[in-house]
Parts: structure tokens; sequence; C-alpha cells
């Protein structure tokens, strides 16, 4: 995707020979053929599951918060996410998420990329193991994209900043740095002064630097000069279009999602930040909830009008969960003990929810399910062997942290 | 299954006698482990005191014979013996520009003046690279560079994210240690023993960036204090070191008194770093670890929820122990001792080995945080001549930064980092990509503006109020580990668009502004615009081939010289050679 000249670090490396399993998912070219994508809606401040997709209508842990029918029988959302609810048929709902981690920092990482931090790794997020496996190498376009401005949110770690996202804080507005400075004819010709004048340093000292710096600014300005960057114009959409999927940044994020990945990105995020509802929750959640129902719906309507949810994976979640006991503040704490995410696109079985919490939702009842696992889900959704191992810091370094495939959520 | 270990393809002839010197050097080590003596249990420990030591057995020069330039002479010829070269192969000397540059570069973290640079070239003077390094030894910004340094080191590795905010306290302290030329041990001492609040004391750094998380704490001390990674044994016995499970979480038992917890008031928040000697524990919610234990356990694999094995102190490299039960200012406070002291040669070793890496290009080992006894080394007996050296000034940081910048093979014409000349790096000097703090300040210096208003627009924001913490959010942005393999270290698409397009670039580089302004106020012919631009920019004039292109292409511009000029800003700016330490 983005030129390989001075990149040859970024080079995929199994410390395994090929197993029986391997050879049950594609690989390289083949791989990438299958156009798989990923959107990740990433929920940050940890979004309460009985305001979403675990309420708890009629006990005291439910709070004020009443549930809606969805269009399956006897799956119930929280009232606050009618449109997602009218389409809980492509929805797979996982609401015994656990894990033991609930500083927000930790399980942004944790939630990220599979692992807590340490151990002297920068384990990479995955959206750069996804950049890595499923990017087009011809696509001037780059193989993560970020929107969002979350502080800390990982990045590509020990893949090599070649993998890193492009972040953009504003989805309405193209990305940082890639309007030219100066009228295109100029710019050329400053490009060609850089070329010729950097010939004396390559010949004395500083030939792999000039050579990196060279490939570098053939990947940005080929990237910022090509037409496949229209894929970020939000303009060429119509308004019924950005109607459909409704105003603010959220909905923005998501309509230019799908943009990305119909252009080839493979790995989109979203952030929405503001869940982290200590106090007033309600009235906070449900606000939230206003900025992603009516998006969330459209991106997966618009998806599968243009036959790309078959190979579009949608995930929403986020750090962790939110305590069923109601603070004096009206506010629900931490609670990674047991939390949701909700999965559509790319082979999951819809209108489904796999494992339970109790009835007051203070701990899990059925299926624990552990964020190695939902990695492990995720890979195997879009054709990626979980089992791979990354080699770093001296060590092989699993994918998805030895997380086993919740099978269920294909049906 | 054993990993190899050497991951760096222009390594040297394979060193066949290494494996023996590590095991000498491991046995000597062993050899010399003093008897715990009455001075070292008396309340005051004496070894912090930075007196050069007497010679011991292990054949420490005495205090007069480690002069620096003595002491890099000496160096030089040892590397050339021990990596059997001769004279022919010496490379000349980098060109005064390039060396001043370099100079001013690796020790204040700051470009020369373009004054500076003609005075130092057209100097006659046969001391006036040593003069130059005395004057930026003893220059504010020598203590700020290394301070923005070990800030990096330190954070680079951090579990604990929230940390960041406290940088700068640490900056601060770290800064003033040098002013007061604070020896390395107690440094190392200060930051193994730190306790209290993140805001106002920056000692307590490196234990909140682990979170006060025992092992992981341990395992940074080790890590930064005598380059050796011993955590992957805290699982199982390390796959190829010779460290054991039981070893590492010996270590470990060192601190499981000491935690961090958030200390939030209604003005401010920030992290404590607590000490708890009493026995009370309260039970621990979640994965919270607000509150230190007496003692540390080693989990038992088959049986994880269980308690696990009560450990005793113990130091691994010199297997000095003490009692359970021990306070923690006793625990830590030994654990300074025998770390970061003449008991404990890594701790030097490692020293010497990161800075020459960082100064030089390359170090002694592969890596520099990833060293000790069972790790190949291109010239053990030059680094241990070096090491015993540091150890007899006192640890003193600014001896080892002048001594290795005072030998030859600092001095020489650098080669690319990408070269795969063999000794490229002991005998040769490596270009080096700049660390962020550095490229900061070298477009802010260049462009004649405020790093701060560059380190916000470059990707800073959002990391709070102040110039300090813009500085850190430009750095976990664009800037990479130090301790990280440099040949691995690259900037992205993202650092390359900011630099190409943004703000810097579209608003800095204007002819009506300075530096142009002044520039072409001064010069009319395109010939000394060009000659100018490059000594403002890359700090030495350019180069025939370049003067020729350069001029020519003022001289042809369709858009008049001083967009031209704008022009050949931009490129300078953008150049592989303005972002790198050759």
């Amino acid at each position: 995707m983005l030129s390989a000249s001075a990149f040859a670090a970024g080079a995929l490396m199994s410390g395994r020979s090929l197993s029986f399993t391997d050879q049950l998912y594609a690989a390289g070219e083949e791989l990438r053929r299958q156009g798989r994508a990923c959107i990740l809606l990433w929920m940050q401040g940890a979004p309460s599951q009985f305001e979403t997709f675990d309420p708890k209508p009629g006990k005291d842990t439910g709070g004020e918060t009443k549930s809606i029918a969805t269009s399956v029988p006897g799956i119930h959302y929280a009232e606050t996410l009618p449109k997602v609810a009218a389409q809980a048929d492509q929805w797979c709902v996982i609401r015994s998420m656990t894990s033991k981690e609930g500083s927000h920092p930790r399980a942004q990482q944790l939630l990220h990329t599979g692992y807590l931090p340490g151990g002297g790794v920068r384990y990479p997020a995955l959206g750069s193991h996804v950049a890595q496996r499923l990017e087009n190498p011809d696509s001037e376009l780059p193989g993560f994209v970020r929107v969002g401005n979350v502080r800390g949110s990982p990045k590509a770690g020990f893949l090599g900043v070649k993998y890193d996202p492009l972040e953009m804080f504003d989805a309405s507005r193209p990305p940082e740095n890639t309007q030219l400075p100066v009228g295109e004819e100029r710019y050329v010709r400053r490009l060609e002064l850089l070329d010729r004048l950097q010939t004396s340093f390559a010949k004395q000292g500083g030939a792999s630097e000039v050579e990196q710096n060279r490939a570098l600014v053939e990947t940005s300005t080929k990237m910022i000069r090509s037409p496949e960057m229209e894929a970020f114009a939000l303009s060429k959409e119509t308004q019924a279009m950005r109607d459909r999927y409704g105003d603010g940044g959220f909905a923005n994020g998501c309509l230019l999602a799908r943009r990305l990945v119909e252009a080839g990105v493979p790995f989109v995020e979203v952030q929405l930040d503001g869940w982290d509802t200590h106090f007033d929750n309600f009235s906070r959640t449900q606000e939230l909830c206003e900025q992603i129902d009516q998006p969330m719906a459209a991106l997966i309507d618009d998806l599968q009008e243009r036959g790309m949810l078959e190979r579009t994976l949608v995930l929403w979640m986020g750090e962790f969960g939110r305590t069923p006991k109601i603070n004096p503040r009206a506010g629900r704490d931490h609670f990674p003990n047991a939390f949701s995410v909700a999965m559509a696109g790319c082979g999951v079985k819809g209108g489904q929810v796999v494992g339970s919490t109790s009835a007051t939702g203070e701990m899990i009842s059925d299926r624990p399910v552990q964020v190695a696992d939902l990695f492990a889900t995720v890979f195997q959704s879009l054709g990626i062997n979980p089992e791979i191992e990354n080699f770093a810091a001296g060590r092989p370094i699993k994918l998805a942290n030895s997380g086993k495939v919740v099978q269920e959520v294909f049906g | 299954m054993l990993f190899k270990r050497s991951r760096n393809p222009r390594q040297s002839r394979q060193n066949r006698t290494t494996m023996v010197c590590g095991l000498l050097v491991f046995s000597s080590l062993c050899g010399s482990i003093p008897a715990v003596s009455a001075a070292d249990t008396a309340a005051g420990s004496k070894s912090s005191e930075a007196t050069p030591l007497a010679p011991t057995s292990r054949g420490l020069p005495s205090p007069g014979e480690i002069q620096p330039q003595v002491v890099a002479a000496k160096v030089d010829l040892m590397l050339r013996k021990e990596l059997g070269l001769d004279e022919s192969t010496i490379a000349s000397q980098a060109a005064d520009a390039i060396l001043l540059r370099r100079l001013s570069l690796d020790l204040l973290g700051r470009l020369p003046g373009t004054k500076q640079t003609m005075d130092f070239v057209a100097s006659k003077d046969a001391h006036k690279i040593d003069q130059a390094v005395t004057e930026m030894l003893h220059s504010p910004s020598f203590a700020q560079n290394w301070a923005y340094y070990w800030r990096d080191t330190i954070v680079a590795r951090k579990t604990e994210p929230r940390v960041l905010p406290f940088a700068p306290v640490f900056e601060s302290y770290f800064i003033t240690a040098l002013e007061e030329n604070r020896p390395w041990n107690e440094i190392a001492r200060d930051l193994i023993t730190a306790s209290g609040d993140t805001l106002e004391d920056g000692r307590t750094l490196l234990i909140a960036s682990q979170g006060g998380q025992p092992e992981d704490v341990a395992s940074e001390i080790s890590r930064i204090f005598t380059g050796i990674q011993i955590q992957c044994a805290q699982c199982h016995n390390h796959p190829t070191d010779r460290w054991t499970r039981e070893q590492f979480h010996e270590f470990a038992a060192f601190f499981p008194r000491v935690a961090v917890r958030p200390n939030m008031t209604s003005e401010r928040r920030s992290l404590m770093v607590s000490v708890n000697d009493s026995r009370f524990t309260p039970p621990a919610r979640g994965n919270n670890r607000f509150v230190g234990t007496p003692e540390h356990f080693m989990s038992d694999l088959q049986n994880p929820e269980a308690k696990g094995t009560l450990m005793k102190p113990k130091f691994f490299i010199t297997e000095q122990a003490i009692p359970i039960g021990t306070p923690d200012a006793v625990r830590r406070g030994r654990m300074a001792e025998w770390l970061a002291g003449p008991s404990n040669p890594w701790f030097a070793k490692a020293l010497v080995n990161r800075l020459w890496s960082e100064l030089v290009g390359r170090g002694f080992y592969d890596s520099v945080d990833d060293i000790g006894p069972d790790r190949e080394c291109r010239a053990p007996r030059t680094l241990d001549m070096l090491a015993a050296a540091f150890e007899s000034s006192g640890y003193d940081y600014r001896w080892l930064v002048q001594t290795i910048v005072s030998t030859k093979a600092y001095r020489t014409e650098s080669v690319s980092r990408g070269d795969t000349e063999p000794y490229a790096g002991l005998v040769r000097s490596v270009a080096q990509p700049l660390r962020s703090d550095v490229l900061l300040d070298a477009m802010a210096d260049v462009l004649q503006t405020d790093p701060a208003a560059l380190g916000a627009a470059g990707g800073g924001r959002g990391m709070g109020r102040g110039p300090a913490m813009l500085r850190v959010g430009f750095s976990e942005q664009f800037g990479f580990d130090p301790s990280s393999d440099r040949d691995e270290v690259g900037s992205g698409v993202r650092e390359t668009l900011a630099l190409l397009n943004g703000n810097a670039s579209r608003f800095n580089i204007n002819a009506n502004r300075p530096p142009l302004s002044t520039i072409l106020q001064q010069q009319n012919a395109p010939v000394k615009i060009v000659d100018k631009l490059y000594l403002h920019t890359l700090c030495r004039l350019p180069d025939a081939d370049e003067r020729l292109t350069a001029t020519r292409y003022l001289h042809d511009s369709p858009d008049g010289i001083p967009a031209a000029t704008e022009d050949l800003f931009w490129v300078l700016l953008n150049s592989a050679e303005f972002r790198t330490r050759r």
C-alpha cells in the first residue's frame, strides 16, 4: 500500500512452520483479495451495558432504563437504541465479556491490543495488525485510519510506524497536513530540488537516511496527490445520504468509515468519548446513545445495500462496563466483571445474544468471554489465523494472546 | 526452543571468546563480593560519597589516570588492538562544521549558531574541539538535553499511562541533579528509593511509570541501571539466559511494600508512591493495587489462585540478600547500594555502553538495555577498562560524556546507519536520527519560532497546559524509545506530512518573515543566499555541487528569488540531513 522501498522491516514473521490449521486460512495475496475489512466503533470511557445492550428493567440495578423489543423475538435492548434494535437481526451481542482490568488507560490498551501493557513489548493495536495483513500494497491510502482524539490510543507498536494509524480529529475535513502549502507545480519543483540536493549527503554517510527520507516523501506525496484521497471527502456524498447517517462527529465518522472501506482501507476506527458516567449516568448515556443510534443503524444498512456487509466486520465496544450498583450521584462506576460488545457483518450470525448476565446483572451467568477470545473471534472473522505469532522483544507474540474463537458468534 | 539472540546482521565477526569472557567476568564478580561489613549495615551508607575509589584487585585506575583525554586515548588504542585493526584503517576526522554540529546536538540537543560555526571553522587553535566540549559540558542546555533523554527512556516503557503529566517534574529533578554534578549511582539510588507525590517529587517517575507493581518496577530498574532484562524469567526460567524464575522473584521481593495510587483533590490530580511497612494490607479490588504488601510471593504456576512461595529479597547479580521482614527503607536502600555500586560491574558497564551507543552510534553490545553475561560483547576488555575508569571517577556523568567525545572514534567522519562496515560504532561514528525534543528545538531555532507552537501543531495537543506538556505530547506522538534499536526507528507518514505541509511550513517559511527576510535583506546574490541558508539550516556551507544546483534554482525559478528562497528553505528543512546527527 504505502511504497515498499524502505520498509522491509515490516515483513510478516511467523515463528512456526505451517500446521494443519494454517492451511484453513488464506494468507498474503490471497487473503488480501478477499477484501475484508473492519470498522471499530470505540466507545471511550466504558459504556454502560445496562443502558445499551443488556438492560435490566424492573430491577434495582436496572435503574430508570426501560427495555424495548427488537426485531428479534426474545431479544431486548435498552430503549436508548431504537434504530439499532430495529435491525437486531444483523447484530450479535456478547453480554458475557469479562476482564480484571478496571483502569481506563490499561483497559484501553487491553481492548485495543488484546494484551495488558508490560513485559517490555509494545503491542500493536488491532487496526495495525489488520492493516499489515489486509492492506493492498498498490493502494495509496493508509491501511489504518482512526477518527477521534482519544489520547493514548495504541498504535502500531512493534510492527513499526508504517502501520500507525492515519489519525484524524474531524471526519468532515481532510486529514491534517494533506493540503499542499503551495501550488502544485511549485510543489513539484520543490520535490525535484529536494531530491537533487540530497545526493551529496547520500554519498557521504547518509545513504540509508536519504533513502528512507526519499521513500517517505514519495509515499506521503503520492498519498496526498492521489485521486484515492477523494475517499476522505464527505462532500462527495449526497445530502440524502448524509441525512441517513445524521449529524455530528460520530455520524460523519461512520459515513467516512464506509467510504474508506469502499475505497479499500481495511481498518477504520471511529471513536466517541464521554461514556465514563460516574455521575448522571442516565441522562448522559441517553445523550450519547442519541449520537450513535442513527449512524450505527445507517452504517449497517448502507453496507448491506452496497453488498459490503458480508466482508466488513463492524465491532462496537469500550474498555469495560459499568456497575450494577448506582452510586449516590446517579452514576455507575467501573465494572470489568461483565460487559457487552456488539458485532455485525463478515460472517457474524446476527439476531443473537452470546452469553448472559444474571437477573440483576451483577455477574455472568453463562459463557464468560475473555478479551483474548474476542480478539481470536475478530481475527477469525477477517480470515486471519489467530494462532499466528509475530516475533518481538526476543520472543513469539501470538496475535490473539492465546484466546479461543467464540464459535457461537458465527452460528 | 532456543531463540537466537543476535539480531543485528551487521554484527562484527563472531567473537568466540565472548562467552568465555562473559564467564570470566561473571566469576570475577562472584569472587569480588565484599562481605557485608559493619560499614554497610550502618545507617548512613558511606559508599554513596563521590570519592574516587582506591584500586582494588580488579585493577581500577587511580585518580591521576582518569583524565578524560588520557582515558579516551587509551580506549582508542585498546579498541584497535582488541578488534585486530591496524593504523591504516583509522578514518579521517569529520569536518569542523560537521563536528561542531554533532557535538552541539549530542551534548546540548541544540544546533550551533551561524557565528559560532564560522568562528569555529576559522579558528586555528589546536585545542578548539576540546574547548568547545568543555564549554558545552557546562552549558545549562547540557542538563536539559539529558533530562529529556532520560524522561523518554523511563516513560517509553510505562505501564501506567497517567504518569505523562509528571514527566516535566522528573525533568526538573534531573536537571538539578546534573547541574549539581550528582554521581550516577546517587541518581540511581534516588530513583530506586523514591516515594512521594509525582507532582512534587520527580524522583518518583520510574516507580510511578510501572504503577508501583513490584515485578514491573524490578524489571525496569534492572533494565535501565544494569542493562539486564530479567523479566523474561518472570513466568519461567529464561529460555536463553542463566536467570531463573526464583531469581526474578527474589529481586522483585525488594519492592512489595511500595504501591502507587491516585491522589486526587478538587484542585489537582497526581499519583502517590507510598510505602506500607505495616502488616495490614486491605483486600485488593480487582486489579487495583493501591497499598503495598509486606512480602512478595512467587505465584504457583500449577495453582495460580494460591498465595505462592514467600520470596526472600536477593540480588541476582551479587547474590546479596536481606531477611524477610526488613522495612522498605532498608530493603530498597540496600538494593540501591548493591545494584548501583562497585559490587555490581554491570551498573557501570550499562551506562558506558548506553552512552557510547548514543554518542558514537552503536554500542559494545547489540542493545543498550539487553546486555549481561549471556550477551556477546564486541570489545569486552575495552568496555571493562572504560567502565572501571567511570567507576573511579565516582560515577561522574559529565566525565563519561567528555571521555567518550574525546575519543578518535567519536570524532571520525560518520557512516550511514545502513552501512555494513563491521566496526562502525566502535571505531567509526554512525549517523543517528534526532530525538523528538532535539528535532523540535532544531526546527524552532531554524524557523525562529516558539517550540511550544510547533509542539502543539505537531500533535502535542490535548496533553494539558504548558510548554513542558506540549513537549511530552510531541514526544509521545513523534518520539522514539531511546533504548530501542536505532536501526529500527523510522519516522512515519504522519510525521512526514506534518513537517512537509504542516503549519510550520505554511506560516514560517515566508520571505517576509525571519529568518528569510533577514537573509534576503543582507544578501543580493543568489550564491550568497544559498550559502547563508545552508549555514543557517544545516550548519555548514554547501559543497560545490550543492551550491551550483541551488544557485541555479534561484536564478531559474519562475516565481522569483524570494519565492525560490522559500523553496530552498523548505527543501533543506525536509532533507534527511536536517533530521540526522551526522
